[in-house]
């Protein structure tokens, strides 16, 4: 059985990039990963087997090149909340990508990707209720 | 069952291929560069060869040359570049006209595959729809049948009018016949029924390119 998340794109390379990349390409997805800074492509460890495109997210042409349009998941793990957002907004709203996730610093801006009908996953947000569980439990 | 072979230098790719293929029932070998691919061609039966055009040392166009020496009619498949589709005139003339762009999804390699073997069963009295009458006149074109190949490929055009592929074809056959002027025009055709062709887009500057070249060496020569 094929899942119907083949195909996936993900912007930015960096410690979330590659990582995510290197658990969906072991669970035998079809990743590409997209960074402008070619070196990036280093965190990628050899479980990865996927294609990589050194340019620049941001560039229509270089969105072409990855065949979004093809996209059953585009995720924008850049690491900036501004350039994320643009990407994701992209992915959903031109090319119609069933599945957008961005990553976010910032927490006040997650109302408008719910807005723009984008998940989104905060580490900030993640890492504040994983402290508060642990120090909540402390006190029980 | 099909035997297929792998042929690319990246560890990535060859992966990524396989794990596209895992669900189809084929037989998977794998080759590292063109020599030992070429070695494994000879010694073994292979039904379709998925050949990446750039690779160290021999390239794929000089693997598939080198393929044609022994074996004429081995299906071949060639992986190209991030967003380009070069030589299809120069696969064209060895008998390879199906091209993957990397990135791909797992389908687009699935359905290429099914293509190319389901051609192989292609005959006359398949041909009531657009789909069929294209792929028998690719078949003609890999056994170099160009005037067939053209007839076929302007009967599927009045099945459908609106595709690319057909013109595109075409452009690539009057290329191998040096008429410059009429391939150009089919890429032209191309472009204005879809914009955004990448391959009649590559073909039709490739070709003003050239041409270019010819008439300043020309110029060159008469001064």
């Amino acid at each position: 059985m094929s899942s119907p998340h083949e195909y996936i794109i993900i912007a930015g390379c960096g410690r979330l990039g590659s990582f995510l990349a290197r658990l969906l390409s072991s669970d035998n997805k079809s990743v590409v990963v997209v960074d402008k800074n070619e070196e990036a492509f280093n965190n990628l460890t050899e479980e990865f087997s996927g294609f990589l495109i050194g340019e620049d997210i941001t560039e229509i042409d270089t969105l072409i090149r990855a065949k979004i349009d093809k996209a059953d998941v585009f995720v924008a793990a850049t690491n900036d909340d501004n350039t994320n957002i643009m990407v994701a907004e992209i992915a959903k709203k031109i090319y119609q990508v069933p599945k957008v996730i961005a990553r976010l610093y910032e927490p006040t801006k997650q109302e408008l990707y719910q807005q723009l009908d984008i998940d989104t996953i905060c580490p900030t947000i993640l890492s504040a209720i994983a402290f508060k569980e642990i120090i909540l439990a402390e006190e029980e | 069952m099909k035997k297929i072979l792998i042929v690319d230098d990246e560890k990535n790719i060859r992966l990524t291929l396989k794990q596209s293929l895992s669900s189809e029932k084929y037989d998977i070998d794998i080759a590292l560069n063109g020599t030992e691919a070429l070695k494994k061609i000879k010694n073994d039966h292979f039904d379709l060869v998925l050949l990446d055009i750039k690779m160290p040392g021999l390239s794929g166009m000089e693997v598939l040359e080198k393929i044609r020496h022994f074996n004429q009619h081995i299906n071949v498949i060639m992986i190209t570049a991030y967003g380009t589709i070069e030589q299809a005139v120069e696969a064209m003339k060895l008998g390879a006209i199906d091209f993957v762009n990397k990135p791909f999804t797992p389908q687009e390699i699935k359905k290429i595959i099914n293509e190319v073997f389901n051609r192989e069963e292609l005959n006359l009295k398949d041909l009531s729809t657009y789909h069929n009458m294209l792929n028998f006149a690719k078949k003609c074109i890999i056994d170099k049948q160009y005037n067939k190949a053209t007839e076929y490929l302007n009967k599927a055009m009045t099945f459908s009018n609106n595709e690319a592929e057909p013109h595109n074809l075409l452009g690539n056959i009057y290329e191998v016949k040096a008429q410059f002027n009429d391939a150009l025009n089919e890429y032209r055709i191309a472009l204005e029924i879809e914009p955004s062709n990448k391959q009649a887009m590559s073909n039709k500057n490739r070709l003003i390119d050239f041409l270019n070249f010819r008439n300043r060496l020309n110029k060159g020569k008469n001064e």
